[in-house]
């Protein structure tokens, strides 16, 4: 899990007309031309990408570690080879599973289920001896027609979560106790300093519930918020996009944000169109496009 | 000599099978219900959760007939279907819509077929809150269609006529209802071998309801379809 936390970052931003996902470019050298997007990979017309990553899995016996200490450079080539084939290894057991959905029920898979279905495969692989978890940790980005957008994250370990907002429960509990406080503050004084009957503090007491009740309500359709990263510097900018997610923000604000964030995350100071791969996922009528492009 | 036919009106879908199970020359069973419910439970309600964080309730409910060639096939088949569907739903927590259930039939049809084949033709008949009502015709070959009106067995060569000439896009129940007695009275009319009892099930938002139909004890010469001849060659089925 720790090693995840070098690699380059990956984050995610669902909003109301789709999703925006950025991940950082490894360029080793001038003279390496990519072929294809090593972090992004599409696992149906509707569910497109899992995101990927990371690489240098770290062991104690293994050659892999002593390479790890050698030099930065040399040690992302070893890592990225032995990780990409991780990947591409989920990602094809994804498509299958996907492709198989689709054969038996000519419907496009639901997008929780194919997570679902990787993240068993890999669970497997944690499970028993003498094999090698797989070193990728992904964000997966689909559509359905019951659940809409959705972004998913999954580890090794063969965990997924949904994201939704964190501190919107934090809020309620919040509330909550204050209610609580409150109306134990208005008994004490009532009953021992003002002497009113005990069935107006009932009154009082329901119509607390009820307040609470009310800021949960306004709570639930104001605060929805989904976005997530992962890879080198996660925690800071999941730190970020607390602060500046809202959920009214437009496809160009969504991109501007994840720069941001993308930004922050990396090593070096400077950004540019060499160094990250930007994707959008919108539905296009019926049928979903999805465009790769660089900006 | 199974009769089972069915249409698709305005938000709603009927499908109607006879009653009797015969054997040779021989009817062994009068009240036998041929149609069987994909889900068991009636009128479920699914909620499920929309981004804005409201449950949206969602009625997601079909009704499944089959047709027999073999008793055996019907019942098995059905079972396998509706178990099957079953266990989808309690492992993925969701459901599938009619489109993929009319699919996953076809689909192991197909693959039985080459080996063991399931002897069964069948109509299914659904309804999605978002597509709306929707009837498949699946046959025992492994073919499939979306139809607003189907027939299957001898009965088709008599009612696909009278849906060409009498079913309407959006109809409402009642026109409906009508029409399924026009095509039990044709088909007592046509037939040698006469078909005493319906049954009718009707799928639409709110569930699954089921109407039982008589066959018509006297014979009107109400529609023009079924004007009998001036002089009187066959037997009316009030005769027999």
């Amino acid at each position: 899990m720790e090693a995840i936390q070098k690699a380059g970052a990956c984050l995610g931003i669902v909003f109301k007309d789709g999703i925006i996902m950025v991940g950082e470019k490894n360029i080793q050298s001038k003279l390496w031309i990519p072929e294809r997007s090593e972090k992004f990979a599409k696992i149906d017309s509707h569910i497109v990408l899992s995101v990927i990553y990371f690489l240098r899995y770290k062991y104690d016996h293994s050659k892999v570690s002593t390479l790890s200490i050698k030099k930065k450079q040399i040690t992302l080539k070893v890592a990225i080879a032995g990780v990409t084939s991780d990947a591409n290894i989920l990602v094809d057991n994804a498509q299958l599973n996907a492709a198989r959905y689709k054969y038996k029920y000519q419907e496009s898979i639901p997008v929780e289920m194919c997570v679902h279905d990787t993240c068993n495969y890999t669970q497997s692989f944690t499970q028993f001896g003498g094999l090698r978890p797989f070193g990728v940790s992904m964000l997966w980005a689909g559509y359905d027609t019951e659940e809409g957008f959705q972004l998913f994250h999954s580890d090794p370990s063969g965990n997924y979560g949904m994201f939704k907002q964190i501190h919107f429960f934090i809020c309620v509990y919040i509330i909550y106790i204050i209610c609580v406080i409150y109306v134990y503050v208005c008994m004490y004084v009532y009953i021992f300093l003002i002497n009113i009957r005990p069935n107006i503090i009932l009154a009082i007491n329901n119509l607390m519930i009820a307040f609470f009740f009310v800021c949960l309500i306004i709570l639930l359709d104001t605060a929805e918020w989904q976005a997530t990263a992962i890879g080198s510097n996660a925690k800071s900018a999941q730190s970020i996009l607390k602060e500046d997610y809202n959920e009214k923000l437009t496809k160009d604000d969504a991109i501007e944000l994840c720069i941001k964030i993308l930004t922050k995350t990396m090593d070096s100071p400077s950004l540019d169109s060499e160094k990250c791969y930007v994707f959008f996922f919108k539905p296009l009528k019926k049928n979903l496009l999805n465009n790769f492009y660089k900006i | 000599m199974d009769a089972a036919f069915g249409f698709v009106g305005k938000d709603y879908a009927l499908v109607v099978c006879d009653c009797a199970v015969p054997r040779s020359i021989v009817v062994m069973k009068q009240f036998e219900d041929k149609i069987a419910a994909a889900r068991k439970k009636r009128g479920i309600t699914q909620y499920t959760r929309k981004q804005n964080n409201i449950l949206i309730g969602k009625v997601f409910e079909l009704i499944f007939l089959i047709e027999i060639w073999a008793n055996k096939y019907r019942n098995n088949f059905s079972e396998y279907i509706q178990r099957n569907l079953k266990w989808y739903e309690m492992r993925n927590g969701r459901k599938l819509s009619n489109h993929a259930i009319a699919h996953f039939t076809r689909n192991e049809l197909a693959t039985a077929l080459r080996s063991s084949p399931y002897m069964v033709n069948l109509l299914q008949a659904g309804y999605d809150a978002k597509a709306g009502p929707c009837l498949y015709y699946i046959d025992y070959l492994a073919s499939l269609q979306k139809v607003d009106k189907a027939a299957h067995g001898y009965c088709a060569f008599f009612l696909l006529s009278l849906f060409d000439r009498h079913w309407k896009k959006d109809m409402n129940l009642e026109d409906g209802l009508k029409l399924v007695d026009m095509c039990i009275k044709q088909l007592n009319n046509r037939f040698l071998i006469n078909m005493k009892k319906f049954v009718v099930k009707i799928v639409d938002k709110d569930g699954t309801r089921e109407i039982s139909r008589e066959a018509p004890r006297e014979h009107k010469d109400e529609d023009v379809e079924m004007k009998e001849p001036e002089n009187k060659l066959h037997r009316s089925p009030s005769d027999v």
